[in-house]
Order: structure tokens, then C-alpha cells, then sequence
């Protein structure tokens, strides 16, 4: 999650939206309160994440399970 | 010559010059103050320094300095130095406030500090400062604009001036879409109400003091709020934003000449026992360009200074009353709902979208489990990565929502910053960012079992919490 943000904050999962599998669920966060930096708008990743309340459909990939990488997809 | 004659001769003269220099003079100085000017294009054609005065920062929270430069007329200027920003925006009152003094030559001003060194010069638009090391650093021109302006009148509102006419007030009279301050005063009566009112005052440099653009805002016909140019002077009780001999404002949030301002006013009449006997003062809540300036205030005497109702408080209502002290102030979209006011809160504003979320979808893509090297907690054996899966749902309203999910199924949870929609039409607006006495917390909740399908809302703002989330602190239990 190095790439997390660049502005994210008050992240948290809230239990009502983890999936029967455990590992199915909604990150919800806040993000990007200042919208640009020296006149450049600010990367935004995962996409879509802005100010207010985002929530970001995600799966944790267990060790052993299939998957790939970032950059692979 | 005889020498008694020309003693004379030579004191008539200098009785004739002293008398022509002092009418000069006088005539000059009553020209000077009595020049006032109401439209921002004309001021900006005819006078430079209208151009120069305004605010220099900038226009978030987070700024070392803000800078307030007033005209005062022929090319002098003082600016006012805050501490961590502008007023509203990190500057309070218990922090630094400096005062240089300008001089325009040409289209620069020169700003020279109490120690008569040069301090700062202006060009362009942009605030030069030197600074002790030598380097220079520089602020911009900004205008800011009250977040209230231009708010619509609520369903339940009775709309005292929208601009059309000023049949709703007693000596009202409207020029050009305007409500001018002529000492008017509202044919209907109000108890308890929540009030929004524009307002602009003239730009008149060589003014000071009460002449500068001065009327007044009362309520009842007894309280005033003032109304006045006084952007960037100490914010005294009889200065914009003061409840006039009762109380000055927590901070002065006067924008400067000409510039459109708000009041968001809510009070709560005063109370009587069934015998008639006063039994609790009226009490107002006032933000001052969207700015809470007074919170919960009793206004404990019967009236204020040259208010047009003089007599023992005697019941709860009474009219507004826009004062006419000699200036060309000017009014708009003023309009005030009657009632209890908990529906109403200042800032709130009509909805204008609905509470659905807004859903992005894009391609997939993994991040490996990976944590800083000065991360306390263990990296996790049973996750190797995460996967976002392309989807993401949410509201731009509010922010930092951390919710909890109680037995009825609905998460709720605080939530701080920015606006945030309510069910009943208006919006809450929560602030962190002002001092820690008077900063809110938003109270949410979160509808819904699917995340692409819920619902959100605010249902209210936590007024009695201290402390702020943007400087790390909170309040002791």
C-alpha cells in the first residue's frame, strides 16, 4: 500500500461490509483534502478515492491462493 | 510703511491665510470623507488603492500568514500581519497581530514595519516580505467569499427581500435589485428564527472609525448586529460582526468594502412566565460570512445602542430593523424562517442533489502486502496481497467517517470538515479548523446493506466537543 493516497486518512473497515468469505469487504477512507500541490492536482490511487467518504471494493489474496502482482494486471 | 500698520497689515495677511488654508483644508478632508463608492467597477476605475486593498494568503487552512491591507486613502495603507492565516482560517485572537504601515509610489506600495525598515512591498498582486535570512517569500491577492452566499430560501422561509420589491418593510425602498438602508423595518414580527441576510458596504478609504460604511442589523428592534467596513481592524463590539455594546465578535470575519457578506443568524426570543415575568434573556448564535462569531449569546439588557424600540422588553417577538446611519450600505436575498430552530441551523442551505453514491469503476489491479519498515505491528503470514477490485462507492460530502454498527443495522459515525446533507433539505456544515472552543463534529449515519446502494446523511452537529483534528488535539474527558 506504499501508493496508498496520496492524501488517505481515517481508513477503516466497517465489519457490516466484510463478505461471508473473510476476505471479501469494503475499505472506506477519506482523502485528498487539499486538491493540489504547486498548482499540479494530486495523484489520486486507488482511483476514484476522493474528500469526503470512499469506499474501495477489495480482496485480501491469502498466501497460498492465486494472484498476481501490481503491474501484471 | 508705518510700522504699526504693517504689523497689521502682516497679521491680516496671516489671518487671511490661516483662515484660507484651514477652509482648504476642511473642504478637502469633507470631500475626502464624504466620498463613497458603490460599485466595484467604478472603484476599480477611479481609485487604485481599491484594487491593492484585500487579502493576501491563502484561502485554506494551514497558512504561517495571512495579511489584511486596508485602504486608508491617497495612496496610504496599513496591513495587518495575522499569525497563521487569515481570520476563519487559522488566525485567532490570542495569537500575533502586526501592523505596517504602506505607501504607494506608482503601482508598488511600500510597506515599512514599526522600526521604519522596509518590510514588504506589493506589486501586481502579490504580497513581496523580506525576510530575516534575505530571502523573500510571497503571498497572493485572494478574494474570498462567504460559503452562505446566494442561499436559497427554504420551503417554510418568508422571503422579506428578493430583490423584486421592499413592499415587505416599512420605509423600505429598492434601487436596482437592492434594499437600501434607509432605517426600514419588517411589517411582520418574529419570535425564534433562523435569518439570512447579504449585505455590502461602500468602499470609503478616507473614512474612519463609525463612517465607514456603518448601519446595523437589528433584531427584535432592540439588538443590534453591526454592520460596518471594518475589514482588518481589532473586531470591537461596535465593529461588523459585534453585538453592538453587548459583546465583539470572536473573530473579525469583515470581508472587505464592497465585497458581498453574510450574516446566518439564529435566535431564540426571550421567554416570559404566565404572569408576564421575563424569564430568560433572548439568546443568538450569529456567523458572519459563514464564520460562527457568536455562539449561544444572551443578550441581557432590553436594547441596544439607537435601537428603534426603547421600551422594557415586554414580550418575545418583535421586527427586523436595517439601520440607515448616513451610508450607502446596501441589502439582499434576506429571508427568515420563523419557528424552532434545531431544523435550521446557521449554514445549512437547500439541498441540491440527492443522497445517492457515487459510484467510479476501473480495471482491477493488486498491491503487494508490503508495510514501512517502522511499522509496530507484524507483517500478516496469511495475506500476501490486496486486490482492489474496481469498484469504489461514496459521497463528497463530509469527511474522516469512521462508523460503527449498532443493533438497528445503521452505522453511524462522526464526521468532521466540509458539508454534509441532511434529510429534511439542508446541509450541515462542520468546521475543524477553527479554534478548539468553537470547532463542530458532524454526527452521520449510513443506510443501506449494499455499499453501490446506500444512503447517507448527516443528522446533526455536535456543538460541545472540544479540540481539533487538524491540529492533533482533543478535549479531556
Amino acid at each position: 500500500m506504499k501508493e496508498f493516497g496520496m492524501q488517505a486518512y481515517f481508513v477503516n473497515i466497517p465489519s457490516k461490509f466484510i463478505g461471508a468469505d473473510g476476505v471479501t469487504m469494503w475499505l472506506l477512507y477519506s482523502g485528498n483534502f487539499s486538491l493540489d500541490q504547486n498548482e499540479k492536482p494530486h495523484p489520486v490511487n486507488p482511483p476514484g478515492g476522493h474528500y469526503g467518504m470512499t469506499f474501495q471494493k477489495i480482496e485480501l489474496l491469502r498466501t497460498q491462493s492465486s494472484g498476481t502482482a501490481r503491474g501484471s494486471d | 510703511m508705518n510700522p504699526e500698520l504693517m504689523n497689521r497689515t502682516t497679521t491680516i495677511c496671516l489671518l487671511s491665510a490661516l483662515f484660507f488654508v484651514t477652509a482648504y483644508q476642511a473642504q478637502i478632508t469633507g470631500e475626502n470623507r464624504s466620498k463613497a463608492w458603490t460599485d466595484p467597477e467604478v472603484a476599480r476605475q477611479e481609485d487604485p488603492d481599491f484594487t491593492i486593498q484585500g487579502e493576501y494568503g491563502s484561502a485554506g487552512a494551514g497558512a504561517s500568514l495571512g495579511v489584511q491591507v486596508v485602504a486608508l486613502g491617497n495612496g496610504r495603507f496599513d496591513a495587518y500581519l495575522l499569525q497563521d492565516g487569515l481570520p476563519g482560517l487559522g488566525w485567532t485572537r490570542e495569537k500575533s497581530r502586526t501592523v505596517w504601515k504602506g505607501l504607494r509610489d506608482g503601482e508598488k506600495v511600500i510597506f515599512t514595519s514599526a522600526d521604519k525598515k522596509v518590510a514588504a512591498t506589493l506589486l501586481g498582486g502579490t504580497l513581496r516580505l523580506a525576510g530575516e535570512d534575505g530571502k523573500h517569500s510571497t503571498l497572493p491577492r485572494i478574494e474570498r467569499t462567504s460559503p452562505t452566499l446566494g442561499a436559497k430560501p427554504p420551503k417554510d422561509a418568508v422571503v422579506l427581500f428578493d430583490g423584486s420589491s421592499a413592499e415587505q418593510w416599512e420605509n423600505g425602498k429598492s434601487e436596482k435589485g437592492f434594499l437600501l438602508a434607509t432605517g426600514c423595518t419588517s411589517k411582520q414580527r418574529f419570535g425564534d428564527y433562523t435569518l439570512h441576510l447579504e449585505f455590502r458596504t461602500p468602499y470609503k478609504p478616507t473614512a474612519r472609525g463609525q463612517q465607514r460604511g456603518n448601519s446595523g442589523l437589528y433584531h427584535s428592534g432592540r439588538w443590534e448586529t453591526q454592520i460596518l467596513d471594518s475589514f482588518g481592524l481589532d473586531g470591537n463590539d461596535n465593529e461588523c460582526g459585534g453585538i453592538y455594546s453587548i459583546s465583539k465578535p470572536r473573530l473579525n470575519m469583515c470581508l472587505p468594502p464592497l465585497a458581498w457578506q453574510t450574516y446566518d443568524v439564529e435566535f431564540t426570543a426571550a421567554k416570559f412566565d404566565p404572569s408576564g415575568k421575563r424569564a430568560a434573556w433572548p439568546r443568538i448564535t450569529v456567523r458572519l460570512n459563514g464564520v460562527s462569531v457568536h455562539e449561544d449569546l444572551e443578550l441581557a439588557k432590553d436594547f441596544t445602542t439607537s435601537a428603534p424600540i426603547t421600551k422594557p422588553l415586554d414580550g418575545p417577538e418583535g421586527p427586523l430593523f436595517l439601520q440607515d446611519h448616513g451610508n450607502p450600505v446596501v441589502f439582499r436575498n434576506i429571508w427568515i424562517v420563523p419557528g424552532k430552530l434545531a431544523a435550521h441551523l446557521p449554514g445549512a442551505e437547500p439541498q441540491t442533489a440527492d443522497l445517492k453514491p457515487e459510484i467510479f469503476r476501473f480495471d482491477p489491479f493488486t498491491w503487494p502486502s508490503e508495510i514501512p519498515q517502522d511499522c509496530p505491528f507484524e507483517r500478516s503470514g496469511a495475506f500476501r496481497a490486496i486486490r482492489f477490485l474496481g469498484v469504489k462507492s461514496g459521497f463528497r460530502y463530509g469527511d474522516t467517517w469512521y462508523p460503527s454498527w449498532a443493533e438497528n443495522d445503521i452505522l453511524y459515525s462522526p464526521w468532521t470538515d466540509g458539508k454534509t446533507k441532511r434529510l429534511d433539505g439542508y446541509t450541515d456544515w462542520s468546521q475543524s479548523w477553527v479554534d478548539p472552543v468553537h470547532i463542530t463534529t458532524g454526527q452521520g449515519v449510513i443506510i443501506g446493506d449494499d455499499p453501490l446502494k446506500l444512503v447517507a446523511y448527516s443528522i446533526g452537529l455536535d456543538r460541545k466537543r472540544t479540540g481539533s483534528t487538524a491540529i492533533g488535539k482533543s478535549s479531556p474527558p
